[in-house]
Order: C-alpha cells, then structure tokens, then sequence
C-alpha cells in the first residue's frame, strides 16, 4: 500500500524532483540558519553547568579558652541571631573579674592616699616658705645690727688713740662686732638651709603629685584599673557564644568537656541571610555578563524549579597557572601549547527567590544562564510567565 | 481510492503545530539526570537529532525523494545538525 502511496499519480516525477531539490536546498540553509541562531542565543545569554549553590561560612571560634560546660545545639540545627551556642566554664573568668574590680579599689584608695600626701607637701612648702623668710628677716636685723656696730667700732677707734676711750670699751666694741658677724654668718646659713628646704619640699610634692598620675580629668592609674575591669568583663562574656547572624550548624562533632582553644573554631555556621551561585563562565561570555543582569539557576536536585537570580559580581582576579615562583625567580615552563582553552571566571549570581520547599545547599550543583537583562526588567517578565 | 501523502495533509501539519507550541511552552531542565550523573543538554540533542534525521532520511527514502536532494555527504549531515539545532531549540533555549 506504501508503494502504492509513492507511485500515486498525485506525485510525478517532475514533482518529486522540485520538491526534492527544495527539501535539499532547506536542510542545507536551515542547518546553517539554526546554527547561527543557535551561537547568537548562546552568546546573547551565556549559559554554564558548571556552577555550585554557595553560602558565607563563618568558623565559630571562642574568644577564650576553657571547658565546653554547655553545648544546647546539634548539628546542622538551624539558629537564630543571638541564640547560645556554647559556654564555656565562667568561673576562672569570674575570678579574673574580681580580681580586677578589687585591684580598682586599691587604685583608687592609693589615689586618694597620694592625694592626701600631696596636700601635705603642698602645706610643708608653705610651713618651709615662712620660715625661709624669718631666716631671711633676721639676717637682715643681724646685718643692720652688725652694721651698726662696724661704724661705731670705726667710731671710737681714733678715740682710743687719743685716750677719749677707755681700752676696754674698745676691746668690747671689737668683741660684739666680732659675735654679730658671727651671728650674722649663722643667719645667713640658716636662710640658705631654709631655701633648700622649700626647694627640696616642692620637689617632693611634684614626686608626689607624678605618683597620683593624673592627666586632665583623667587618673591613670584608675583608668588602667577600670580598663582591666572592662576587659576581664568582656573574657566573663566571651564565655558565652552566640550566633553572630540566622544560620544552619555545620559539621559540628563535639560536646561539653571539650577544651575550647580561643581562635580554635569549633564547627562552622552557614549564613542563611544571603544564597547565591559561582559560576565558573568562559572568558569569551564576560562580555555579555554585566552585575545587575537576571539569571535563572536551575538545580539538578530539583528538576523542574527555576529560580531567579541577579548578577552581583564577576571576579577580578585568577591566579595565573603559566608562571611559578620559585624562590626569587619565576620558574616559567617550557610549553608548546597550540590550542589553548579559554580560561573560567567565577560570577557571583545572588538568588533573589527562595522555596521553603526546595532548602538551598552549599554545594549543590546548578545550570546557570544569564538572562542579559537587568534585573527589573526580569522581574516585570517573570510576573507575565507562569511560574513552573 | 488514492492516499493523500503525509506532507500534503492539512491534518499533520496542525498536529505538529500544537505539538511545537506544546514544547515551546513547557522547556526541558537544561540537564538530564541519569542515576546521579548529569547529562548536558547538546548530548541529549545530538543523540536525538541523530535520531530524528534517521527518520526523517527513512521518510525521504521511502518517499523515493532521496536522489533530488543533493549529494548525500552534504545533506545527510545538514539534516542532523538542522535537527540537533532545532531540537536544542524547542526544548532548551528558553
């Protein structure tokens, strides 16, 4: 019957041979045509399968060392931010405590007490400055008196030759002028110890005054005591971990007992704030990828979900793998490389949707293509098509 | 009574309309999942459209229109990649 069909007088020969030769003619150009359009849709809108799911991972280290008392999470629980994680024994960390706030008691008694002597310095000056200036006064009395008694001995001196007076009168004028120089030499020593003394005073004061350490409105010596307090504080807190942002508990292998070493992180937290893609595209499509364009991820676990995405970022920078550094110098490998591939540049993709439904993971594999359109623009298109 | 041929009936040019709009519509994940090993889509295309141009060729044969076409080493092979590229077309390129 088949035969019959073909032999039918509907289809001549001339018939079968034009049909025939445009049947060649279109699978020639059409070949051709559905290849170029085939390059330009590739081209206009990259797509890649080789792209992986990725979150922030944060390693969740104490900040102080000690034993795991409390461990109230599991692995891979979902956490909140601020929720506890762990706690680690506080009781050394309280004893630090308070030893820091008895220390700033003790500071700020000394500070008082230097205060004090300070004070009585300050008075021993005054008491030292007075008696300075009688030592001075007297000197001054002892030089008038002693001046006195120069030019009277001056006085009767040509008397005595003269027999007006009589040789012991003089012998006494010479003997008192001889004690009030005497006096006078012992009063001028005394004011010269009196001036040591305030000088010596006000130095002790100023040692007295540096001890107190106080600069401006600020004590030195309580600060650095309260400081020590906020710090022994801070250790108190540290003891207690929290979750610095929502996220998942991973790899998390421990319990209490465990010695937690400060900057030793225990187990990671994934970021649940923030899901998005890196996808390794070849570097002849970053032309066609700008941030801000709409993506659409499709991850083969969840075949038949799409989700939306937006281009967030494409790497600056891979590191080079023709040259070596070897030492001082680069060690440059003898190659003869004729075809060369083209080298892959991570793009970031935000995920702008999520499905409680379809939980993202790290890790999970994803066939990504740029839209080539802003994101906006996506949105408003995406709101028109049915969503699968 | 004589057999209209198929490319001469309104009837199957319709039914392949609705089947493209079909398809148009609905785009295949852009990879094939076999046991835990991905498949990307020009695999799946080429192998169906190797497929499909054998039995497109099949119909050209039996339709006695094979000798008008042109020389086999050229339209053999156009006829595969024209249907690998439609293939990708329909069900990949959205």
């Amino acid at each position: 019957m088949e035969n019959n069909q073909a032999d039918s007088p509907a289809i001549n020969l001339k018939q079968r041979k034009l049909l025939g030769r445009s049947l060649g003619v279109l699978i020639v150009l059409g070949a051709v045509a559905s290849g170029v359009w085939v390059w330009r849709i590739n081209y206009q809108h990259p797509r890649t399968n080789d792209a992986m799911v990725r979150a922030d991972i944060v390693g969740i280290a104490p900040e102080v060392s000690g034993r795991i008392v409390a461990l109230p999470v599991a692995d891979n629980q979902y956490v909140k931010q601020g929720d506890l994680l762990y706690v680690i024994d506080q009781r050394p960390y309280q004893a630090k405590l308070d030893e820091a706030k008895a220390n700033l008691l003790i500071a700020q008694n000394e500070v008082d007490s230097r205060r004090a002597s300070s004070g009585s310095a300050d008075l021993a000056i005054e008491r030292l400055e007075h008696q300075r200036v009688a030592a001075s006064a007297e000197v001054s009395r002892i030089a008038a008196e002693d001046e006195y008694l120069h030019n009277y001995l001056q006085r009767i001196q040509p008397l005595a030759e003269k027999h007006y007076v009589t040789t012991d009168q003089l012998k006494q004028a010479r003997s008192r002028y001889a004690a009030s120089r005497a006096a006078l030499a012992d009063a001028q020593a005394k004011a010269l110890s009196a001036r040591s003394a305030v000088e010596e005073a006000k130095s002790d004061s100023r040692r007295a005054v540096s001890l107190i350490a106080q600069v401006g409105n600020v004590n030195a010596r309580i600060a650095a005591a309260q400081a020590a307090v906020s710090a022994a504080e801070l250790d108190l807190e540290y003891c207690q971990v929290r979750a610095p942002f929502n996220g998942y508990v991973s790899n998390l292998n421990t319990r209490e007992g465990e010695y937690a070493k400060a900057g030793t992180p225990l187990f990671a937290l994934v970021d649940d704030r923030h899901w998005y893609v890196i996808a390794s595209f070849k570097e002849t499509y970053l032309k066609a990828i700008k941030p801000g364009h709409a993506a659409e991820v499709f991850l083969v676990g969840y075949p038949g979900k799409r989700y939306r995405g937006v281009v967030t970022g494409i790497g600056w920078a891979n590191s080079p793998d023709n040259i070596k550094q070897q030492g001082v110098l680069p060690e440059m490998q003898r190659t003869l490389n004729w075809v060369v591939l083209a080298a892959r540049f991570p793009v970031r993709i935000e995920i702008a949707g999520r499905d409680p439904e379809y939980p993202l993971r790290m890790g999970m594999t994803a066939f990504v293509t740029v839209l080539g359109q802003s994101a906006d623009n996506a949105a408003t298109a995406h709101k028109t098509l049915p969503t699968q | 009574m004589t057999a209209t041929p198929w490319f001469y009936n309104i009837g199957f040019y319709k039914m392949a309309f609705g089947a493209v709009a079909v398809v148009f519509l609905t785009a295949c994940d852009p990879m094939l999942s076999l046991e835990g090993s991905f498949w990307p889509a020009w695999i799946i295309c080429i192998l169906a459209g190797l497929a499909t141009s054998m039995v497109l060729m099949w119909q050209l044969v039996r339709h006695r229109l094979t000798p008008y076409l042109g020389s086999p080493l050229l339209i053999a092979p156009s006829l595969w990649a024209l249907c690998t590229f439609a293939i990708w077309l329909l069900f990949y390129a959205s």
